[in-house]
C-alpha cells in the first residue's frame, strides 16, 4: 500500500489538516471519495485542459480560480501536455491617453466570440502615442513585445523595450535597443526581431535610420550593418514575404 | 494462458485480470517489476464500481493497441486507422454520472493512468455552469456579492 501512495502522480497533499483522531485508513478513504474537495494540483490539470477562450468565465467561480487561471503552475502543466493555443490581442486606444487591451474570448450565452477585456495591474507599458510618434508591436510566443516604449515622462526618441506576458497578464522590461528612435517598424521573423527605425538629429536637423535585430533566446540587441540609403518621410513598414 | 492479478476493491471484491490490462495502469507496472503482487493487490480507495469501469478501460486499450498493431498496414493516408473508433469509445465511456467521473479521474490519478486521466480531467468541465462547478469540485462562493460584481464588471464585454 505504502508503494501506492508513493507512485501517486499528483501529490495529494491537503490544505487543511484532517484532525489527529481520523485513522489513516480512514483519511485515505475520505481523500478519494467525491465527497472531499481536490487536491490543487489535480485541480490545475482540469483546468489546463480547459480551453483558454473559457478562463474569464472559469474566474467567477472562486478566488482562487481567479489567480489559477493566471498562475505559472496552470501554464506549466499546458506547456507539459502540448495544449497550445492561439489568442488573439487587440490594443485599443481611447482618446489620447488610455489604452486598453481585449483579448478574443467565448461568449457566455450562445457560441459567439466577444472581444473581452484583459486587465493589468500596470498600463505604462502599454503602446503609447506621444506626438505622432508609436511603438510596435510583435508577438513571439506567448510574448507581445511593445517596441519603443516610450519612458515615463520622455518624449521621443526612445529605446525603451517591454514585455507583455500572455499568460499572467503583467508587463516586464526588456534589455533596450542600441540605438533610439523616433519612428520604428518592427517584425518577427526567422526567431528574431528586426527592427528597422529613424530618429531626428537636432544637431543637423538630419533623420538618420538605423536596423536594429534582437535575438528572444540570448536577449540581445545588435545593430544591422545597413545602410538605408534614401532618408524616408514618413514611418517605415517592415513586411514579411515568403520565398520558396 | 497468461498472468493474472487479483484486485481487491474497497469493498473487498477480488477483481482477476490479465497481467497485460494491469501493466495499463503505471503504479501497478511498478509493483509488478518489483514482484509485489502476490497475494493481490488491495485498492483502498478505489469502489467495486469505479473498478470494473477502470478494468474495462484498461481492457478497451490493450486491445485496440494490439488490433492497430495487428493491422499496421491497414492505416489510411493520414495513419489513421481504430483511432476514430476507440475515441467514439472513449466518449461513450465518459457518459456517466458526475461521481462517478470524479472517481474514475481519482483512480486514473492514483492508478497513473494517463489516457484516462486525460479523458476525465477533459470531460470533468464540459458544458458546466460556474454554479455547477462550485458545487462538484465542493467550492464555497468565496466572493462577496460587491466582490463578483466587480469580477462581472471586468469581464464585461467590449465587443459583442
Amino acid at each position: 500500500m505504502e508503494r501506492l501512495i508513493k507512485g501517486d502522480s499528483v501529490s495529494t497533499r491537503r490544505k487543511r489538516k484532517t484532525t489527529t483522531t481520523t485513522s489513516i485508513r480512514e483519511k485515505k478513504k475520505k481523500k478519494l471519495t467525491s465527497s472531499s474537495s481536490l487536491p490543487y494540483d489535480l485541480l490545475v490539470m482540469i483546468v489546463a485542459r480547459v480551453p483558454r477562450s473559457y478562463y474569464r468565465t472559469l474566474s467567477l467561480v472562486s478566488k482562487s480560480f481567479r489567480s489559477m487561471v493566471v498562475s505559472p503552475e496552470l501554464y506549466k502543466v499546458r506547456s507539459l501536455l502540448g495544449l497550445t493555443e492561439t489568442c488573439l490581442y487587440v490594443c485599443l486606444r481611447f482618446g489620447f491617453t488610455c489604452y486598453k487591451w481585449y483579448t478574443l474570448s467565448k461568449s457566455s450565452g450562445g457560441g459567439g466570440y466577444v472581444l473581452a477585456r484583459v486587465l493589468m495591474p500596470d498600463d505604462d507599458d502599454s503602446p503609447r502615442m506621444v506626438g505622432l510618434c508609436y511603438s510596435d508591436l510583435v508577438a513571439v510566443g506567448s510574448d507581445i513585445y511593445n517596441i519603443g516604449v516610450a519612458d515615463k515622462n520622455k518624449t521621443m526618441p526612445t529605446s525603451g523595450v517591454s514585455i507583455l506576458d500572455c499568460k499572467t497578464h503583467r508587463w516586464r522590461k526588456s534589455p533596450r535597443m542600441p540605438v533610439e528612435l523616433t519612428e520604428l517598424s518592427a517584425r518577427f521573423l526567422d526567431r528574431k526581431i528586426y527592427v528597422l527605425g529613424r530618429r531626428f538629429h537636432q544637431d543637423d536637423g538630419s533623420w538618420k535610420s538605423s536596423f536594429e535585430v534582437f535575438n528572444p533566446n540570448t536577449q540581445t540587441w545588435d545593430l544591422l550593418p545597413v545602410v538605408v540609403l534614401i532618408a524616408p518621410e514618413s514611418i517605415f513598414l517592415l513586411t514579411e514575404s515568403s520565398t520558396w | 494462458m497468461s498472468k493474472k492479478i487479483i484486485f481487491e476493491s474497497s469493498e473487498g471484491e477480488s477483481f482477476e485480470v490479465d497481467e497485460a490490462v494491469a501493466l495499463e495502469c503505471q503504479t501497478i507496472k511498478n509493483m509488478i517489476e518489483d514482484d509485489c503482487t502476490d497475494g493481490g493487490i488491495p485498492l483502498a480507495n478505489v469502489n467495486s464500481a469505479t473498478l470494473t469501469k477502470v478494468i474495462d478501460y484498461c481492457k478497451k486499450h490493450v486491445e485496440a493497441a494490439a488490433a492497430a498493431e495487428a493491422n499496421a498496414g491497414d492505416k489510411d493516408i493520414y495513419g489513421a486507422n481504430k483511432d476514430i473508433e476507440l475515441k467514439t469509445w472513449d466518449e461513450e465511456f465518459v457518459k456517466v454520472d458526475q461521481p462517478l467521473l470524479f472517481d474514475l479521474m481519482l483512480a486514473a490519478n492514483f492508478l497513473i493512468i494517463p489516457g484516462l486521466l486525460d479523458l476525465t480531467c477533459k470531460t470533468m468541465m464540459r458544458g458546466k455552469t460556474v454554479l455547477q462547478i462550485r458545487e462538484i469540485f465542493h467550492i464555497k462562493k468565496d466572493y462577496t456579492d460587491a466582490e463578483e460584481a466587480e469580477v462581472r464588471k471586468e469581464n464585461a464585454w467590449a465587443f459583442e
